[in-house]
């Protein structure tokens, strides 16, 4: 099975399964589903439906596209993006007929075989991210909403790139395959890419990466300016601790001092591991008197320091 | 008269996303599974909360088997997730 997918298509609260079928029949895949009881099996397997034909795809996207409370599905058949509204109820579907998706007024054509309908640019929209495949030109395109959330508008896809402007793409040369989803509960959407590794037998390791979104100055795949590290800072004032969080790149650590108005450390953590998926330390600050101090760590051989105000 | 302190100008700029990568680890053997040239390259999976428990999981599913699909538990948190090896999600053959 491919392209999983995990929504509630019945409406009786519990998430179903989606998948894209791996055998080939005349039409080519179909677009598989498996309703979920309340005791977390599975019945048996099903086959979306269009006018009592079978619906066909090698990827589909699960979501209510036109806000209006039922889930629509986005499938790509035969290189076009296909969008089935959802014309039943959230206990029971309906597709009639579809409509080619557009961007900038075109119909949109992608080998794809990945489809996730994300907010990828925290402006609380909807847009479309579309894994494309291609010799040596699997890549993902991120597709901007311009319009709203119950009536999107497509802008032209701009390749996702990486800091350093390079193309998200797998070794692998015939697929592509993510998902996206915030793992680090920072507010940004993050990435995972299936790639793989040869481990020096016949069999090769396949491996997740993961790509997590920052802060920056534009949309992912334009040239982007300089960016600053994200640095927030919470208190736990029960257990009278500190959190800082800041954005890294790699595998670090980071320890970080607490100074007083007078330049006195009053405050020194031991370094704490901190990593993309782990991008939180802590120091406990009982004892220390009301005031104003400041917060300094060092991280990816830059320094930082943050005003602080400590209240009773 | 103490030295004066040059401290760095921090500016926090939140817009959008920018995306660095790292590999995903998993508890024991570190990756997802060991297959052979271009059964590989159709393990497709998607995060979602399984389990109902507020954190990210990973469904997977795989070309080699027509019905194999597997889940990889998130035992960490929310903002550090950590992954357990992938078990199956029994799914009828029919």
């Amino acid at each position: 099975m491919r392209n999983p997918q995990v929504e509630d298509i019945d409406g009786d609260g519990i998430k179903d399964l989606i998948a894209v079928a791996n055998s080939e029949s005349p039409g080519g895949p179909t677009i598989n589903y498996w309703k979920r009881g309340a005791d977390g099996a599975f019945g048996q397997t099903n086959i979306f439906r269009v006018n009592g034909q079978n619906l066909y795809g090698i990827a589909v996207a699960v979501v209510d596209w036109n806000e209006d409370g039922m889930l629509d599905l986005i499938v790509n058949h035969a290189s076009n993006l296909k969008l089935y509204l959802n014309k039943g109820s959230k206990t029971q579907y309906l597709f009639n007929a579809f409509s080619t998706l557009q961007a900038d007024g075109s119909n949109l054509r992608y080998d794809s075989t990945y489809l996730q309908v994300f907010d990828l640019n925290n402006d609380k929209k909807k847009d479309l991210l579309v894994g494309v495949k291609g010799s040596g030109e699997n890549k993902i395109y991120y597709l901007e909403n311009a319009g709203t959330n119950s009536s999107p508008v497509l802008k032209q896809g701009v390749t996702l790139t990486t800091s350093d402007n390079k193309p998200i793409k797998p070794k692998v040369v015939s697929s592509i395959y993510f998902s996206i989803a915030d793992m680090n509960n920072d507010g940004y959407g993050d990435i995972i890419l299936t790639d793989y590794e040869a481990n020096g037998t016949t069999l090769y390791d396949v491996v997740f990466r993961l790509y997590c979104g920052q802060p920056v100055t534009d949309i992912p795949g334009k040239k982007t300016g300089p960016v600053a590290p994200l640095f927030n800072h919470y208190w736990d004032l029960k257990n009278k601790t500190l959190f800082i969080e800041a954005a890294t790149n790699k595998n670090t650590a980071i320890a970080f001092q607490v100074v007083s108005a007078n330049g006195k450390i009053v405050r020194q953590s031991g370094k704490q591991p901190f990593s993309p998926l782990k991008r939180k330390a802590e120091l406990k600050l009982e004892n220390l008197k009301p005031g104003i101090y400041l917060v300094r760590f060092m991280i990816d051989q830059k320094g930082y320091c943050h005003k602080i105000a400590l209240t009773k | 008269m103490g030295k004066k302190r040059k401290i760095p100008v921090l500016v926090i700029i939140l817009s959008s996303c920018l995306l660095q990568a790292q590999d995903i680890k998993f508890t024991d053997s570190g990756v997802i599974a060991r297959l052979e040239k271009y059964y590989y390259y159709y393990v497709s999976q998607k995060v979602v909360d399984w389990n109902s428990d507020n954190k990210n999981d990973i469904i997977v599913g795989f070309i080699t088997d027509p019905i194999k699909m597997q889940c990889v538990e998130n035992v960490g948190t929310a903002d550090a997730p950590v992954f357990k090896n992938p078990v199956s999600i029994p799914i009828p053959s029919s």
